[in-house]
């Protein structure tokens, strides 16, 4: 007879619920009885989207979304902020380009680390539950975010612009000024942290061929 | 043996669950199987598909589950019915019943 119990523990994803050994046991229980019963009829689980199931029945769907995207994509904003202050304190010069006659100023390095905040971004999101486009998400809340900021922002400005009559090259200015902006604060670190987040998008342990493996609906 | 699809399973799983319970309690795994045998087949529970509801009933506190000494001295997690849940299934049985009376309907309807 395997150990059920083990076997459940090391795929099921329901870490801080109340009744988490309990559910484990339950479920250890189920597939013992199975087992016993000699019923072959097992198929593949998805087990991320099995664990988050639990997870919503027993905390309801506010609860499981905070924790399995709310949480990490806050997460991932505090670190990229984080991430950012360090590589300016610790002396290293951002690069300057001029777009249309405008400086942009940007850190190489701050990019070239954000993949890092990506991946635990969806690593976070992977463990409490979360699947594919919740664990994106939850890499790139940060930068979603701003973007929408940013964007509203922009139209609030350039609707004040044309009310003002300030001409088409105080608008063109304005426009070019947010395209910069956001292409460099916000475009090409949401490019980064979704490069990170890439490879743990779809992971999630499966059963080995050979093993029994609990059904799906 | 034909089945019906994961979709139609699901909305009728409150009322697979609740009607099997009516009758006899049970633990996960007999329930899934009664609910197996009763239905001949046409409806079939596994783990995944029925934890997450008996869940979601016992949050509800249409069902009870508690840890219990059943055959063989094993210790199993066996559900009951509440009242609250007893008072839900007619309610749901009827809704069910006009559900598939009006399908059936309309089933004639095209045969005609």
């Amino acid at each position: 007879m395997r150990d059920w119990n083990s076997f459940v523990r090391a795929r099921l994803r329901i870490r801080g619920l109340e009744r988490q050994q309990e559910i484990i046991r339950e479920l250890a229980d189920y597939l013992g009885d199975a087992e016993r019963d000699g019923n072959q009829e097992l198929q593949v689980c998805d087990w991320a989207q099995f664990s988050q199931e639990i997870r919503r029945a027993e905390e309801g769907n506010m609860a499981t979304r905070l924790r399995s995207l709310w949480l990490p994509g806050l997460m991932t904003g505090v670190l990229s902020v984080l991430l950012l202050r360090v590589v300016q304190y610790s002396g290293v010069h951002p690069f300057i380009v001029r777009v249309w006659d405008l400086p942009l100023v940007f850190y190489a390095q701050w990019l070239v680390l954000l993949p890092l905040v990506g991946a635990a971004g969806a690593l976070v999101c992977g463990r409490a539950g979360g699947r594919g486009w919740a664990r994106l998400t939850a890499a790139v809340f940060s930068s979603a975010a701003l973007l929408v900021f940013f964007s509203l922002t922009w139209l609030c400005v350039a609707v004040v612009t044309v009310f003002r009559g300030e001409g088409i090259a105080q608008l063109g200015m304005l426009c070019a000024t947010f395209a910069t902006v956001i292409g460099v604060w916000i475009l090409l670190p949401g490019a980064a942290l979704a490069v990170g987040a890439f490879p743990f998008l779809w992971t999630q342990r499966t059963a080995k061929p050979g093993e029994p493996r609990p059904a799906r609906a | 043996m034909a089945s019906v699809r994961a979709e139609i399973k699901r909305g009728s799983a409150e009322l697979a669950i609740l009607s099997v319970l009516a009758v006899q309690r049970a633990h996960g795994y007999e329930l899934a199987k009664r609910i197996e045998q009763q239905t001949g087949g046409v409806l079939r529970f596994d783990m995944a598909s029925l934890y997450p509801m008996l869940y979601r009933l016992e949050k509800r506190g249409w069902v009870n589950g508690a840890w219990e000494t059943v055959a063989g001295g094993r210790r199993r997690r066996c559900y009951t019915l509440t009242p609250s849940g007893r008072r839900k299934l007619e309610p749901l049985r009827a809704e069910w019943r006009l559900f598939f009376g009006a399908l059936d309907r309309l089933a004639e309807v095209s045969r005609a």
